[in-house]
């Protein structure tokens, strides 16, 4: 059974591009007819493939084909939905070289229908792209993007893109005022077009970096835009130009705020995406681990971050500042889990500690130490403390220290004792000997006055030497009466009462 | 206990196989007609398909039998569907390396029969092998004539609008 023919694919088929003669006959069909969808195939007598080729001299293929008998091009047996599905799984790229091999794949490819294949295609891309912009079709903006060919001329690899007006231009095309033209530059080289400045001022230009004042505009723009603003103008509806005015403009602000955005996905994605590859396979290759080459300090470094790309060369020269930066991570990332280690055990001594303390209340209590300094302090602690990482201690390991914590304790607070009675000696106390004698210790209790301290939050005495140095007026709260530390009449009559 | 009900399928060149109907209506053509038409021990007939293309086709199905049936409302935009979506099975990908006739007869078959999951197969298949190719290589693998002239293959090159804007 022949197959359909004349089908509306084949008709888009038929677009610009084509010109050629209508292709002969269509080709002898060797099988029986695809049932139910198979039945909307995407071949048509039309549209196949068959045509003649002008001047291709492709009689050796024709031979090849032959020889190959049945199997024939499969894409005019298969429906669409098929061809779509086949589609759906392909690279933009390979869209854009599908779409060139045939009239009828192109028909397909090139039909507003196929956006969702262009779109999927993009989707399924290796990177995130930008959305295409009103302005383009998806095939166009494939084409922008992924192939690397001058917009103009045969040059390939061309990486910078004029997001302005969506082309690629190799140096000779931006440059050779054939195909772009300077602001300055444009009265000469287009000397036809009519009011070429108000033109202008209603198109998107590009100069070639931020501080250069050039502008530069795509001639035949120009011209395409210069005969609808004649056209409009010749009218003579002044309310009309004004209008068409103002959607020029409306447009170049649309197409200005786009190009910011892909200029921010190809500095911010592009450049430094495949340099923060280069840095992470390079550090991995050094030894260093993931978690440290993927910190933001290195990532997000003005090193990595930059529109440069890391070459070899440029990896050379920036190595040794980055490699500091993924040093000082590690450094970090090592002292936080000492940091967690150090906690975690401290957590151990501090319960009993305080435990300890919840048994022995008291009027002695005021000269005791915190359990953070006998923690970060006393040595019988911090030695447990501080063992390697590796080490394991657990709760039972502080024994020891826990049973040297009254002795240890009792010399501290004698210690302090001692300091302030020293003290209470320097302020006029009598009958206490100087240097304080063990005996003497204990009259500490029977001072005049008290000073309570101002920072501690439980009001227990400073006991940080330092502290009694300074020119402050300590308050403690020893007793009831007042204990007088400070020879610095000024601070005392400004901290304290004067004792009735 | 009674064997698992059983259907036979008959090829265009009048073979006929014998399977069983949970196999069978992998493909929804398949499962459609007994439906419509009820168990009977008639033959149901597949003039589209060939017996050694349908063999294939059953030895997918019988493979494939226990497999939940793919949702039709998947979200393509999902990762995990679309990652699913680019991956072929270690079975599917050698079930899939036949030479190229049987492969595009293989996804006619999944098409008239309907089994969705196949069709995915050989559509990746052939996505597969156009990967990475130039016009010119595809146009040979798939024996796909040239249609355009000189002039106008160089025009399309860099043109790529839709067609009907132009």
């Amino acid at each position: 059974m022949p197959k359909a023919s004349g089908s509306k694919t084949s008709r888009k088929g038929k677009g610009r591009a084509v010109k050629t003669p209508q292709p002969s006959a269509s080709p002898p069909v060797a099988q029986e007819p695809p049932a139910k969808k198979a039945r909307k195939t995407a071949s048509s007598s039309s549209a196949s493939s068959k045509g003649k080729r002008a001047g291709s001299g492709k009689g050796k293929a024709k031979d090849s084909q032959q020889e190959r008998g049945q199997l024939w091009n499969i894409f005019e047996r298969l429906s669409l939905d098929a061809i779509y599905t086949v589609f759906s799984h392909l690279h933009p790229t390979d869209l854009l070289r599908v779409a060139r091999t045939s009239r009828l794949l192109r028909s397909h490819l090139m039909s507003k229908s196929s956006t969702a294949v262009w779109k999927e295609a993009r989707l399924k891309a290796e990177r995130q792209v930008p959305e295409c912009p009103l302005d383009q079709s998806e095939p166009q903006w494939a084409y922008l993007l992924y192939t690397r060919d001058c917009s103009c001329c045969d040059k390939t690899n061309i990486a910078k893109i004029d997001w302005y007006h969506r082309v690629r231009l190799c140096r000779k095309c931006s440059f050779s005022g054939k195909i772009m033209v300077l602001r300055r530059n444009a009265a000469k080289a287009l000397p036809h077009v009519k009011d070429l400045f108000a033109v202008l001022d209603l198109m998107p230009y590009w100069k070639t970096s931020p501080s250069h004042h050039e502008m530069y505009y795509p001639i035949n723009a120009i011209e395409e835009l210069a005969t609808r603003y004649a056209v409009i103008k010749a009218q003579g509806n002044q309310e009309k130009l004004e209008e068409f005015k103002e959607q020029m403009l409306t447009q170049r602000k649309a197409i200005v705020e786009s190009v910011e955005r892909f200029k921010e996905w190809e500095e911010g994605l592009s450049v430094a995406d495949a340099n923060r590859n280069v840095v992470y396979e390079k550090f991995q290759a050094l030894g260093y681990l993931p978690i440290d080459i993927g910190d933001h300090l290195v990532t997000n470094s003005r090193y990595v971050r930059t529109r440069t790309p890391l070459t070899e060369a440029r990896w050379a020269t920036v190595r040794p500042r980055l490699e500091a930066l993924v040093n000082q991570v590690k450094q970090r990332r090592i002292e936080q889990h000492r940091g967690r280690t150090k906690w975690h055990r401290q957590g151990f001594a501090r319960v009993r500690i305080q435990a300890y303390f919840d048994q022995t209340p008291g009027l002695e209590a005021a000269f005791r130490p915190t359990v953070n300094d006998i923690l970060t302090n006393f040595s019988a602690f911090t030695e447990i403390i501080e063992e390697p990482n590796e080490a394991l201690v657990l709760v039972e390991h502080f024994d020891p220290a826990m049973e040297a914590l009254p002795t240890l304790l009792k010399e501290y607070n004698d210690s302090k004792k001692r300091l302030l009675v020293q003290r209470m000696v320097k302020g006029g106390a009598q009958n206490v000997s100087h240097p304080p004698a063990e005996e003497d210790l204990e009259k500490v209790f029977y001072a005049t006055t008290v000073f309570f301290s101002k920072t501690s939050k439980l009001g227990m005495p400073i006991c940080v030497d330092s502290a009694f140095e300074s020119r402050m007026c300590w308050l403690f709260n020893v007793g009831l009466t007042l204990l007088k530390l400070s020879d610095d009449a000024k601070t005392l009559s400004a901290c304290c009462p004067s004792p009735s | 206990m009674s064997a698992a009900p059983q259907v036979t399928l008959e090829s265009s060149d009048g073979e006929k196989f014998k399977v069983d109907k949970e196999v069978a209506e992998r493909s929804v053509l398949i499962k459609n007609m007994i439906e419509d038409v009820g168990e009977s021990d008639n033959p149901i007939p597949l003039p589209n398909v060939n017996a050694s293309v349908l063999k294939k086709v059953l030895e997918y199905c019988e493979h494939h039998r226990g497999d939940p049936l793919p949702a039709a409302d998947a979200d393509p935009s999902n990762d995990d569907n679309r990652k699913r979506a680019t991956e072929i099975s270690d079975w599917d990908q050698k079930f899939i390396q036949v030479d190229q006739e049987m492969l595009f007869e293989i996804i006619l078959a999944a098409n008239y029969m309907d089994i969705k999951p196949l069709l995915d197969v050989g559509c990746k298949t052939v996505a597969n092998m156009i990967k990475g190719k130039t016009p010119e290589e595809i146009r040979k693998l798939f024996n796909i004539v040239n249609d355009f002239t000189p002039e106008e293959e160089a025009q399309i090159k860099k043109e790529n609008e839709w067609a009907e804007d132009r």
